[in-house]
């Protein structure tokens, strides 16, 4: 199917141009969620939200960039609001276990965290916490970095920024991510 | 030395992290997708139609409160028309407001 054709049947609400869709990028929005969360089962869960997202505003989408482009953003947008839920239901069940009211914290965070398996999240504990200490954009620089397929144009594409500030994000990113992880090896 | 060590093991946790492998989706991911986009189409077309009818229902209260404004100036004008009428009545026969009451 044609990109335009696949964009025109999309916004006429087609099914099998959903489909079409999933298959073609499906993969790439996983493998991106699962880049930023480390986990998944989180990842499986955002990378529906995003097509989700996709098929409620399709319509509004003005074709400034390209269709994947469009998707990709909208999977790193995503991903950074759940990692925010997730640091931000870690500082309530913290504050809550200082105060020792570990249930009703559990309950203002949207209940307990949930206890999965040792997993690649848990093994790469260090690399995530350093990675927590970024700045938005160059996390989604790095992270995006480190994903097969991705150039540097492209990722300026996505970030709305050029392709020189994304190598200096860059740069300066692995920079603060090798100090941050020194001081929590050695803290370990 | 230990700088070293650290500065090997700093290296080697980014190794970990960028050659981690692609991740395949399970084997319900698609099908709970699919469920999922069709509960948002069908939310979506009842929202629609729920706007549909609030557009309607807003029409109609704003028919009804004109309908209800007209027939209060109406009103309003036709009592002030009766009200000097029945002055000029009134006059003609000579009867005094004040009189009448007593």
């Amino acid at each position: 199917m044609e990109h335009e054709d696949l964009l025109r049947k999309l916004k006429s609400g087609d099914k099998s141009a959903f489909n079409e869709l999933v298959i073609l990028y499906g993969n790439k929005v996983l493998n991106t969620c699962y880049r930023f969360l480390l986990d998944k089962e989180d990842a499986e869960d955002i990378s529906q939200e995003v097509f989700i997202e996709v098929f409620q505003s399709i319509k509004t989408f003005r074709s400034d960039s390209k269709l994947s482009t469009w998707i990709y953003r909208i999977a790193v947008t995503k991903s950074l609001d759940e990692i925010k839920k997730r640091n931000r239901k870690k500082r309530i069940i913290s504050l809550g276990k200082m105060l020792h009211l570990d249930d009703i914290a559990d309950w203002i965070a949207g209940g307990p965290m949930p206890d999965k398996p040792i997993q690649e999240k848990e093994k790469m504990d260090e690399i995530m916490k350093a990675l927590n200490t970024l700045p938005d954009n160059q996390r989604v620089a790095f992270t995006l970095s480190k994903l097969e397929g991705y150039t540097n144009a492209e990722i300026a594409d996505m970030m709305n920024n050029t392709v020189e500030a994304v190598e200096s994000l860059l740069s300066r990113a692995k920079k603060k991510v090798s100090a941050e992880l020194q001081s929590i090896l050695k803290n370990n | 030395m230990k700088e070293l060590a650290m500065n090997d093991l700093v290296l080697q946790k980014l190794k970990e992290y960028e050659s981690l492998e692609s991740i395949k989706p399970s084997a319900g991911w698609n099908e709970s997708l699919m469920k999922k986009l069709d509960s948002a189409r069908a939310h979506s077309i009842s929202s629609h139609s729920f706007s549909g009818l609030t557009i309607a229902v807003i029409l109609a209260v704003l028919i009804n409160l004109g309908f209800i404004l007209n027939s209060i100036i109406h009103t309003s004008n036709k009592s002030l028309y009766k009200d000097k009428e029945f002055q000029v009545i009134s006059e003609e026969l000579l009867i005094n407001p004040i009189s009448y009451k007593n």
